[in-house]
């Protein structure tokens, strides 16, 4: 389906949360780790949710990146809920449309920067010419040129990410999930990760990062900041 | 399938306890198929030297085989015995051409040109080799002897020109046990598999020379014969007169048990089922041991890398990867793993086969193994085959992690 093509900008919703809980059964104990969660995220948001360590924010990613399913409410994804799609459907959606970038980078060790980045393409048989071209355009556009054939433990903090990036926009998803994305670097090295989702944002993506720092709510490129505490949202706080 | 690249990659980290479980595959595949090439090698030669024989001829024996490859404590070969007397019973039997008697003179002193060795000449009747049922059977130079001649003999190829330093001619003498016989005739090479056969090395002189020999020297009982070869006629079914022969055999001797043997080709061709029966279960149960061994071992090891790639396998959920895809990794890998288990398999067994052949033609065994590439390429699938059996369930577990849980792993 094509958009029509209207004089006016009109918001398009991406995806939305309709009261979502999370339920973790502990022994005798129903633990929520997200409670009555209602938002939504448009395209070219860019969304902080911030929280301390513990309220749900990493489960509330999972959400989002339809790796996970809420045990109450709907998850719409483009307008479609999203219980209805199978495994492979949500997999395929994952593949196209979303990219995570994690806090410990989360890189397969044996492969190096290139293989990282070409990974998601593998299971989706796209060309080794296609792939290839793809990984290496974006590794060369992200500084690590001359850190192809690199294992993830020859590299440092800051290159790591900057691979996991890479993969994140390897098949130009819409929708970028990074969680606590700069939490294992150094502040030049975060920066640059900032830097680099800024410019992801400029060219029209969605970018939801997770994060404990207040002070990444305060950029100015932010436009919507959800606070959450105890697996709720305590507010929501809209920019511009 | 372009994800299934990454299986290399991933086999080229497994730890070295998962490469000692392929050990089991190694052993297990070597069995099977140095099992089968032997049995295969030894077929053949059995079937071709049973076609030499010919299905219309019989050989009987004194004393019972029977007992003799038969399996476990009954070993056991009757002693027996067969006469003159016995011959003149079988000749009575319908659809036979005609017999032949054999006397073997054990151990004889032989001289030639100052050489001396000790054999066992065979006394023969002069019908077997002029009947013209066994052709290959036939003089090179010279001829057959006549039964009725007196300090004649035949000589193989072998015997001729090999046994003694100087070569032995057509008219040359030798002695045997000190008398001079001429020889008259010096056969064809008949050769075999493995370039010379035992008959390359005959000496035959005429049955009544023999007799006279034994009956002097009062080396066996009167009329008894070491051999009679039987020639049935065409369109009588050997095993027919086989069991007559039998028949009478037993009538004659009077004795609980079989003491002769009555050899026709099917009766051959049974027992070297037999002893290949017995090879082959004794090597079957090793190899499905060792297989059976292996297969958990590998599934094992499988279990261990889908637990130590738990993180990967929550990555690649993330990044899309779909559950069969997930399935299809580790079941490959598995598969590869005891692919590449068989492939060393049959390396090795190449090379034993290969050895055994060289041993075989070197000590004149006749038997040669045969590999088949049918026999590499279903040790090789049997291989692939359990691979996939030992990484169903570790494939089957990777490919339902759950992907949060996966990525919050450590
Ligand atoms: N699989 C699980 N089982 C039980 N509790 C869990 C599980 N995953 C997360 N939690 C709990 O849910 C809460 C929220 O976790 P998380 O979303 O990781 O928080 P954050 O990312 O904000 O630090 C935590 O108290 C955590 O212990
Ligand atoms: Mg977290």
């Amino acid at each position: 389906m094509k958009p029509k093509k209207t004089g006016r900008t009109k918001t398009e919703e991406i995806i939305r949360l309709e009261n979502v809980y999370k339920k973790y059964v502990m022994g005798e104990i129903d633990f929520y780790a997200l409670k009555k969660i209602n938002f939504s995220i448009n395209k070219n948001d860019f969304v902080v949710i911030l929280g301390p360590s513990g309220s749900g924010k990493s489960t509330l990613l999972h959400i989002l990146g339809l790796l996970d399913t809420p045990t109450e409410g709907k998850v719409y994804f483009r307008g479609k809920n999203t219980s209805l799609y199978t495994y492979d459907q949500l997999a395929n959606i994952r593949f196209k449309d979303i990219g995570f970038v994690f806090q410990s980078f989360n890189l397969v060790q044996s492969l190096n920067a290139l293989q990282n980045v070409m990974l998601p393409m593998m299971f989706y048989d796209v060309p080794y010419d296609v792939r290839l071209r793809k990984a290496r355009q974006l590794l060369n556009r992200l500084g690590l040129s001359d850190k192809l054939y690199n294992l993830p433990s020859e590299l440092s903090g800051g290159q790591q990410q900057r691979v996991s990036v890479a993969r994140a926009l390897v098949n130009d998803p819409n929708l970028i999930l990074a969680d606590e994305p700069t939490g294992n670097l150094d502040s030049k090295s975060g920066e640059e990760v900032y830097d680099i989702l800024k410019e992801i944002h400029d060219n029209g993506k969605t970018v939801v990062i997770i994060t404990h720092d207040v002070n990444v709510s305060k950029r100015k490129y932010v436009n919507k900041v959800i606070h959450i505490r105890d697996g709720m949202i305590e507010k929501i706080e809209m920019k511009k | 399938m372009d994800y299934l690249m990454l299986i290399p990659i991933n086999i080229k980290h497994r730890s070295l306890r998962s490469w000692l479980t392929l050990l089991g595959i190694i052993v297990g595949v070597i069995a099977i198929v140095v099992m089968i090439s032997l049995g295969d090698g030894l077929k053949h030669t059995v079937t071709k030297q049973l076609e030499e024989f010919g299905p219309q001829n019989i050989i009987i024996l004194p004393g019972s085989l029977k007992s003799m490859i038969g399996m476990g404590a009954q070993y056991r070969p009757q002693q027996g015995k067969l006469y003159e007397s016995d011959v003149d019973r079988i000749q009575r039997i319908p659809g036979i051409v005609f017999t032949s008697r054999m006397l073997i003179v054990p151990k004889c002193k032989i001289r030639y040109k100052g050489e001396e060795i000790y054999m066992a000449p065979a006394g023969m009747e002069s019908n077997l080799f002029t009947s013209g049922i066994m052709p290959q059977y036939s003089p090179a130079k010279g001829r057959i002897f006549k039964d009725n001649e007196k300090n004649v003999v035949l000589i193989g190829h072998d015997f001729a020109y090999n046994v003694f330093d100087k070569p032995i001619n057509v008219n040359s003498y030798i002695y045997i046990n000190d008398k001079k016989y001429r020889v008259v005739g010096i056969m064809k090479k008949i050769g075999g598999m493995s370039g010379s056969s035992g008959d390359d090395q005959m000496i035959a002189i005429p049955y009544s020379t023999a007799r006279d020999i034994v009956d002097d020297l009062g080396l066996m009982g009167k009329n008894e014969i070491s051999a009679v070869y039987v020639r049935v006629a065409d369109g009588f079914d050997p095993e027919d007169v086989a069991d007559r022969i039998e028949f009478e055999l037993r009538s004659a001797h009077k004795v609980k048990e079989d003491d002769f043997t009555v050899m026709t080709s099917e009766y051959i061709m049974e027992q070297i089922n037999t002893i290949l029966g017995v090879i082959t279960i004794f090597l079957g149960t090793i190899a499905g041991i060792s297989l059976l061994v292996s297969a958990v071992g590998v599934s094992n090891t499988m279990f261990t890398a889908v637990l130590e790639r738990t993180k990967e396998i929550g990555i690649m959920k993330a990044l899309g990867a779909k559950n069969h895809q997930i399935l299809m990794l580790f079941l490959t890998e598995s598969a590869m793993l005891c692919g590449l288990g068989g492939l060393i398999g049959l390396v090795l067994s190449f090379l034993l086969i290969y050895g055994f052949n060289y041993v075989s033609v070197m000590f004149n065994l006749g038997v040669e193994a045969i590999m088949t590439p049918w026999l590499a390429v279903g040790a090789f699938i049997f291989s692939l085959l359990i691979g996939v059996v030992a990484g169903i369930s570790p494939a089957w577990k990777a490919s339902k992690f759950n992907p949060v849980d996966a990525l919050r792993y450590e």
